[in-house]
């Protein structure tokens, strides 16, 4: 969960964060193993 | 002002406060209360934040991810101040989007015994225990607030 976090909101605060892609959150959580239909966000 | 840079002073905010600005105070930065709704709106409807919708602070901000505008379960601290999450990933995420170690007091929610977390030199210090995440991820954004 900790190297999720770091993944994910590693750059929330910076002024040029401009959102991601479905596609793009998908690869976060994809990359630290979360691969399970649970964890697909499209339904 | 646009909309992105209206998303950095609210996390600036945040960052620098432990809290979230209100709308008066956006709409005095932003010239006038309309524009800051519409700004605002725009970023909940993007997932960006998440505006209050009970009645006492219809509009507000309730919450910026991973920060929360009001007290919850999870507060995080750090050398350089204090903050409150929306949950158990959001007080480690806290620390995340910080860079910074620091300390996360909350609770277990199967016993209600005190719990806390520390991050260390980069690095989450060794715990047993899970975090559970009531919603698939596809859920996830149906009820913000719950999830």
């Amino acid at each position: 969960m900790w190297t999720l976090s770091q993944a994910w909101y590693g750059d929330r605060l910076e002024r040029s964060f401009s959102g991601r892609t479905l596609e793009e959150t998908q690869r976060l959580l994809d990359d630290v193993g979360l691969t399970t239909p649970f964890w697909q966000l499209r339904p | 002002m646009d909309v992105l840079e209206l998303r950095f002073v609210v996390y600036r905010h945040f960052v620098d406060t432990g809290s979230a600005p209100t709308r008066q105070h956006l709409g005095e930065l932003v010239g006038d209360l309309d524009t800051a709704d519409r700004l605002l709106r725009e970023l909940h409807d993007r997932h960006m934040l998440v505006l209050d919708d009970r009645p006492v602070r219809r509009g507000e901000i309730r919450m910026a991810l991973p920060f929360a505008a009001e007290p919850t379960d999870f507060r995080v601290a750090t050398d350089d101040g204090a903050w409150w999450a929306n949950c158990a990933w959001d007080s480690l995420a806290i620390l995340a989007a910080l860079h910074s170690d620091g300390r996360v007091r909350s609770t277990w929610s199967d016993t209600g015994e005190p719990l806390e977390l520390t991050v260390s030199n980069g690095e989450l210090d060794s715990v047993e225990g899970f975090i559970s995440f009531p919603l698939p991820a596809s859920q996830w954004w149906d009820d913000i607030v719950f999830t």
